[in-house]
Formats: structure tokens, sequence, C-alpha cells
């Protein structure tokens, strides 16, 4: 999965452009940003307020901490890509899942998802990239 | 002045259908929109108000998308500031006595606050592997804990094993607020205006949107790909734009008379 399908990257540029009619990098900024008028009624739509929720996010817990000392008592600094490596990413990926602060984000990310199903049939892409705001850690994002 | 731009008028058939608000432009800037058939301009004085037909039938995704698009070609036209989705008028005057009348000088400001610039956001996420391997090799805490817990193996205490695990939260977290600054530093002094910024949650450590200059958008991709290469594997730099100006059109742009 690349960011592709929602942003266009030109060559040597950094900056990607957003793709003309996709609602995935500007959903938010429509929603929270942009000129208010109070005395006015807001459209009142049953899902889109979610989209509005503050995802912060309490990682202060003790599972987060023993995952770390875990984690980081299993890399191998002096074997730079040393058995214990693969091990640990493996275990990064799957365990990492029941973390607070990546389930709770991949959970808005569905929320997200859930919002906006049901309008249209190409909202396959939208939805990947909602879910995957949450995960900004995966580095393939950048196709 | 109610100048209707498209085929589909104010009134007729639409009904009851209530209008609404793309953003505001400049009122003699109010042609470059005339070929956006479905987009209604209503003046008042130096600003005015673009509007289109809410079709609540349409669903929330399709609207969305409008919305979305009809502001994009907008900017893309002139100076705009854009309205949040979701103000709804009964008619295009609606908007000329609680909108513009009241906020004219404010509106002629930001308008031409946002001229001939562009919002581009930035994110930045930690890598959480990278950012790992890196604490974990130069706090020097981190090494002397792990050196005891190599030691006694199984026997490590549990005590001992989560001040480990909360002096490596504790590193993550200050990684991710340094190079959060280093990205805002970087980019400020290229830009108009900075929104948002962080850290931020998760592995989300800045959220920001800079109001980027045209004849600075080299200079600010650039500066991108420099903190792409600065920050290594350990952040992930994500920028999108140009967009519309979504996070600059309420007034509080640093003015000097504000001062």
């Amino acid at each position: 999965m690349t960011v592709g399908t929602a942003t266009q990257r030109a060559p040597g540029r950094y900056v990607t452009s957003p793709s003309p009619g996709s609602l995935a990098e500007v959903v938010d900024l429509i929603l929270d940003k942009g000129l208010v008028i109070d005395v006015f009624v807001r459209v009142s739509l049953v899902g889109i307020e979610l989209l509005t929720i503050d995802a912060r996010i309490v990682v202060a817990s003790v599972d987060t901490y023993l995952r770390f000392a875990e984690a980081v008592g299993r890399l191998d600094l002096d074997r730079r890509r040393g058995p214990g490596l693969p091990d640990l990413i493996e275990q990064v990926g799957s365990k990492g899942k029941g973390v607070a602060a990546g389930g709770v984000a991949r959970a808005v990310g569905k929320t997200l998802k859930g919002a906006l199903v049901g309008d249209g049939d190409d909202d396959e892409q939208e939805q990947d990239e909602a879910s995957e705001r949450g995960r900004g850690h995966d580095a393939d994002q950048r196709g | 002045m109610t100048r209707i731009s498209g085929a589909e008028g104010a009134g007729g058939a639409a009904g009851a259908r209530p209008w609404r608000l793309l953003g505001v432009l400049r009122a003699d800037r109010a042609d470059a929109t005339k070929d956006l058939d479905q987009v209604l301009v209503t003046a008042s004085g130096p600003v005015a108000a673009a509007l289109v037909r809410h079709d609540e039938g349409s669903g929330v995704r399709a609207n969305l998308s409008e919305h979305a698009s009809l502001v994009e070609r907008v900017h893309a036209l002139t100076a705009f500031l854009p309205a949040r989705y979701g103000i709804l008028v009964r008619e295009p005057g609606d908007v000329v006595s609680a909108l513009l009348d009241p906020n004219r000088d404010a509106f002629e400001a930001l308008l031409a606050d946002v001229h001939g610039r562009d919002e581009v956001r930035v994110r930045v996420y930690q890598v959480e592997q990278a950012a790992l391997e890196q604490v974990a090799a130069t706090d020097s805490g981190i090494v002397q804990l792990r050196a005891a817990m190599r030691d006694l193996g199984e026997e490590a205490p549990t005590g001992l094993r989560l001040e480990l695990g909360e002096r490596v939260a504790g590193a993550l977290a200050a990684l991710a607020e340094a190079d959060a600054a280093l990205v805002l530093d970087t980019l400020r002094p290229l830009t108009v205006a900075v929104r948002g910024g962080g850290p931020a949650s998760g592995s989300l450590v800045l959220d920001a949107s800079f109001l980027v200059d045209r004849a600075r958008a080299t200079a600010f991709d650039q500066a991108v790909g420099r903190l792409i290469e600065r920050l290594g594997g350990r952040a992930e730099v994500r920028a999108v734009g140009p967009l519309p100006p979504y996070s600059f059109a309420e007034p509080v742009l640093p003015r000097e008379e504000a001062a």
C-alpha cells in the first residue's frame, strides 16, 4: 500500500499533491477548519461528529512500559542485523497491535472509515488512508 | 447584489433545498468562478460568498467530496477563504446579513493575507523501531539498565523492567518533541504563518499547517527534503499541498495593528 492512490508526489519533490476529489488528506480540514458561523446550523449527520474526535491517547500504561522494556532488551545493537532483529520486528509488528496508542488510533481509523462507508463504492483508498493515519510508522506508506 | 454563476438559479425548481457556504472571495473576482455552473456568488461591497445547493439526498460522502472539490477549484482561480463543511443557509441573502456585512474589513484583510499563498500540511510520525534503536544506543540510563537486565537474565525483577520501559517511553517522547521542534523551526522561516503543532499523540509527533507563498514553494519543498534526510529513519515526514487555506480562514494571522 502506498499513498500514491490519494496523493501524487512528483519526481524530485517532497511535498505531495492531494489527488483531485480525494477526501483522504482533507476530510478533517473540511470538518475542523475553515470559516465558521455559529449562528448557522451545521449539518447534523450521524457519524460526522465522530470525525472530529480528539483521539488523544494515554500511553503511560504498565503494559506499554513492559513492552518497551522487552523490545529494547532484545535489541542487538552490536550486531546490526543480527538474528535478534527479525524476531523483534515481528514481535513489535504483532504485539504492537495490542498497545494503547496503536490500538486506539486504529479503532478511530475504523470509525472514520465507518462514517464514510455507504455513500459511495470507491471509498477504498480513503478508508485505507484513514486507517493508516493511526499507524504512521509504516515506512512503506511513502511509495 | 447577487450574481448567479451557473444555470441553476437561486429560486425555481430547487425549491426548499438550502445553500451550503463554500467560502469567501473578493467581489471583484466573482467572475473568475463563472465556469463553475453550480456555484452561486453573492456579494456585499468588496467581499462575496460562494455557495452551492445542498442536496442531503446525495449522501455525506458525495457532499463532502463536492465541497472539497469546489473549494479547491475556486482556490485555484482566486484568493479564497474556505468555509468549514456544513454551514447551511435558507437564502443566499442570509449570508450577506449574517456573514459578509459584519465582517467586510476582516475578510478583506484575510483575503489579502492568503492571496498567492497555499496551505501545506506537514505531519511527522515517529518510526518506533528506528527510534527505539536510537535511544537504546544513545541514552546512558537505558544502556545501563539494559546491561543490568542482561546480567540478571530471566531473574530480572519486574520493577527493573518497568524502570527500563518507563525510561524508554520517556526517551521516545523526548525524541519526538525534539524532532517536532526541528521540523517547525526549519520550516517556519519559509512561511507566512503556522497553525497547529506538536507533539500530538501516539506515533504522530507533529501535525502543523503552514501558509506558504507560491514564490517560496520550491524552497519549502527542498527544506522538507532536507528534513527527511536529517531525520533518517526515525521519523516519517508527510507533507501535503498545495491545499486551500482551510487553517488560515479565521482572523488569527499576526497583524501589525493587532500588536
